[in-house]
This record gives C-alpha cells, structure tokens and sequence, in this order.
C-alpha cells in the first residue's frame, strides 16, 4: 500500500518533470520559428517594395526618353507578367528560395535597364522625381539587405535550435525542420549609389 | 574579473556585429562628434536643441561625426549605431540617425540620415535625400558642418514634431506607476496591521491566547520590513531628472535613409 504509493508519486512527479521539459523545448523552439518566419515576411516585403517601384520609375523615365518607349514598355509588360512569389515559411527550403532569387534577380535586371537608359538623359537626372525615386530605391535596396541579414541571423538561431540535443528530438518529433538561408551577396543585390 | 568579462562580451559583440562602430559617449548625449569637427559652443547649442525636441516629442535625434567609416558604407554604420545604441524610445523606435564624416584621408565625405521603424513614414528615403540636397550639401560642400548639422536637425525636426508626443514619456510613467504601487502596499499593510491588531485584543479579550499577538508583531514587522524594501526599490528606479538626457532608448530600424558622398 505504502510502496504502491511511492511509485505513483514518483511516476507523476517524473510525468511532471518530462511535461515541463518538454514544454519549455517546444516552446524555445516555437520562439525561434516565430523569429525566423517574421524576418521572412520582412524580406518578402521589402522585395516587393522594389518591384513595386519598377512602374514610377517607367512612368517618369518615359516623359524624357521618348525613344525607349519599347524598352519601356517590354519592361513593364514584364513586370506585369512575372510571377509573384510568395513563399510561404512552411515551403521555404534551398529550391524553393533559388527560385525566389532567381525572380528577384529579374526585378534587378530590369532596374538596371532603367538606370542604364536614363544615364542617358541629363535632363532626366535633374528632375526631383526622378532624384527622389533613386532615393527610394536605394533606401530599398538598403532595407533588403538589412532583412536578409535579419533573415539569415534568425534562420541561423532556429536551425541551431533545432539541431542541438535533446532539442533535435523533438524537433523531428513536432515537424521543425531546417530552414534554408541566402548565399552571400550577388553584385546585382549591391545598393546603387547615388553621387552628384 | 569584471572587466575582463566584460572585454570578452565586447570582443563577442564586435564579432557579431557588421559594422564596427564606435560606443556611445559617455555620460550619454545625443551629439557625439568623435572627429571632433564641432566647437565646444557648437555641440552645446546642437545638444541642447536635440535635447528639447526630445523632451518635446520623444524623438531622439542623434548626431554622429567620425573620422573614418571603417570600410562601411555609411547606410551600415548609421544603421548599427541606430541599433546597437538603440536611438529612439523602445516601442515607438522613434529615433533618426544623422551620420557625418568629413573628407580626409579615410576618403570621401559622407553624410547619412537612417531613421528608425516608426519614424519611416514621416521620413521616407526620398525626403531624406531632399532634406540633404537642398538644407545640408550646400554647407558641406563650403566645409560648413555646424551649419549643415544645425539645417538637417531642423529640416528632420520640421517633418517629425507631429508624429509623437512626448505625453505618454516612459520614465516620467514608470516612476508615478510605482510609486503609486508602493502606496497601495504601504496602505494595504497598515489597514492588514490595524485589523489583526483588533483581532489580537479581540482574542486577548476572549481566552487570554498569546498567539494573538505574536501574529500582530509579525504582521507590523513584516510591513515594516516590506514598506522599506519597496520604498528602497522605487528610489533606486527614478534616476531621471532635470534638463538632462536619459540616454538612448532602446530604437530600432530596418535599413530606411539616405545619403550622399561629397
């Protein structure tokens, strides 16, 4: 009866250590998801906010570079066409972020075309809304950098937290998997300086 | 022992780091010219401007002017110093960061405006490029950055004084809230002493019992003890007072600024 006791209590009282245990591992890591997935939603946005700047820019270089109106238009059809990925956290893994990339890596080409054609245009670079779409453009660029840094950071906290023992345990055990992170810089990510 | 661990956290956090950026001065002020650019009068009249529109406002504007960028780009170092300084009160990260450095052998000049999280909608890239062309590249480019540092403040200060108010400032709030606590406490304990006093000649009154007593001495003593604990604890967090600055409050940004090179 006495002894009968005793194992109960020490069952429960071990069923009560595992609980906690295993609740505040799940919740580290849940802690670090979390981080990791809002770094993300910031990259997307800030990505989207360069594309986005892609139609004032089209409109304003139009108004001077009347010759280009080709070019200006094939760039913004292209625009208007390209896919607009949206990855979801869940789905994020080496391919899926190449392919991310990759689109992202259009949107700069295009700017570049842009540049490239109103370099050719003085009058163009003394217009103040041209002047300030470059501002916003390369404050843009500077935010994507920021928020793939972020990114990377809090994606290198979860994977970790993920890896390390015993949190790997139930990492595999309540689906954390490891998240894929951004390679080092490409030259086309560099923030165009505006110099005058 | 102390300082050696705290050489290490320094290494450890410089490591992390992506820019290297200089500490914060100290005791804290909103100007730090570290290239020494400023006279004495100048940094003066600059920090008591920025020490009034953060009264104000709550915003901090924090002026920086170094000698060299450590190989940066000047969007990074006034990014980090906005971060790990933390310019602007936690929350609202209502901070902006003017970044000077005069043309020397480090290379070209460069000026830098990065404005924290709350404040990018009222300041975004594009005014700040306009803020700098037309209030502060004409001083710097005559070597006048007094006058391109008085004209940016008041050019960033002219676009933010609407955004924040000063009303709900943090440690005027801490402070009247704890205070406030204490008082309750310090009242709760007095009235919890007064009604275990009567208990206690209730009960002498009744059977002679010692107990009664006992617990009122305990009860007082307690109070005592936890009135004095409190009341100790709260004096030690009001630390800010008079005209002075309190120091950074813990701002955040995301990358939001412009800037040129001359």
């Amino acid at each position: 009866m006495k002894k009968g006791t005793i194992t109960l209590l020490v069952v429960v009282g071990i069923i009560v250590i595992l609980f906690f245990w295993i609740k505040g591992t799940y919740n580290s890591l849940v802690i670090t998801q979390t981080t990791a997935e809002t770094a993300w939603s910031n990259v997307e946005t800030q990505y989207q906010r360069r594309t986005d700047l892609i139609p004032n820019f089209v409109n304003t270089v139009k108004g001077y570079a009347t010759h280009e109106k080709e070019t200006l238009t094939q760039i913004t059809e292209q625009r208007a066409n390209a896919t607009r990925p949206q990855i979801n956290f869940e789905d994020l893994n080496e391919k899926t972020l190449e392919q991310y990339q990759a689109e992202q890596t259009k949107v700069a080409t295009s700017l570049s075309r842009l540049m490239m054609i109103s370099e050719n245009y003085p009058d163009l670079k003394a217009n103040q809304n041209f002047a300030a779409l470059q501002d916003e453009l390369s404050g843009t660029e500077n935010r994507i950098a920021v928020a793939r840094k972020d990114f990377n950071q809090a994606v290198n906290n979860y994977n970790l937290a993920c890896r390390k023992f015993p949190n790997n345990i139930f990492a595999s055990m309540f689906g954390f998997e490891k998240k894929a992170m951004f390679k080092a810089e490409e030259g086309a990510q560099k923030a165009p300086e505006v110099k005058f | 022992m102390k300082k050696i661990l705290l050489s290490i956290l320094l290494v450890l956090s410089c490591n992390l780091a992506v820019a290297q950026i200089p500490q914060p001065m100290s005791p804290a002020r909103l100007v730090n010219d570290f290239a020494g650019i400023f006279s004495a009068s100048q940094t003066n009249q600059l920090e008591t401007e920025l020490r009034g529109f953060e009264k104000k406002t709550s915003n901090q504007i924090a002026v920086v002017t170094v000698n060299d960028l450590n190989g940066n780009a000047a969007a990074d170092f006034a990014l980090e110093i906005l971060r790990q300084w933390g310019v602007g009160q936690k929350g609202k990260d209502n901070g902006v960061v003017i970044l000077l450095k005069p043309r020397n052998e480090n290379g070209a000049g460069a000026v830098y405006i990065a404005a924290g999280y709350g404040l990018e909608g009222a300041l975004p890239d594009s005014r700040l490029g306009r803020i700098i062309d037309n209030y502060m590249m004409p001083q710097l480019k005559k070597g006048d950055f007094f006058g391109a540092a008085t004209q940016g403040v008041l050019a960033v200060e002219k676009f933010i004084s609407g955004e924040f108010t000063a009303d709900d400032e943090k440690p005027k709030g801490k402070a009247s809230w704890s205070s406030i606590f204490v008082g309750l406490m310090v009242v709760f304990y007095v009235i919890i002493g007064a009604f275990r006093k009567n208990k206690g000649h209730w009960d002498d009154d009744d059977d002679n019992n010692g107990t009664g007593t006992g617990s009122r001495r305990g009860g007082l003593l307690s109070a005592i003890i936890l009135g004095s604990m409190l009341g100790g604890g709260s004096s030690g967090g009001g630390g800010f007072g008079g005209g002075g600055f309190g120091g950074f409050g813990g701002g955040f940004g995301g990358g939001g600024g412009a800037g040129r090179s001359f």
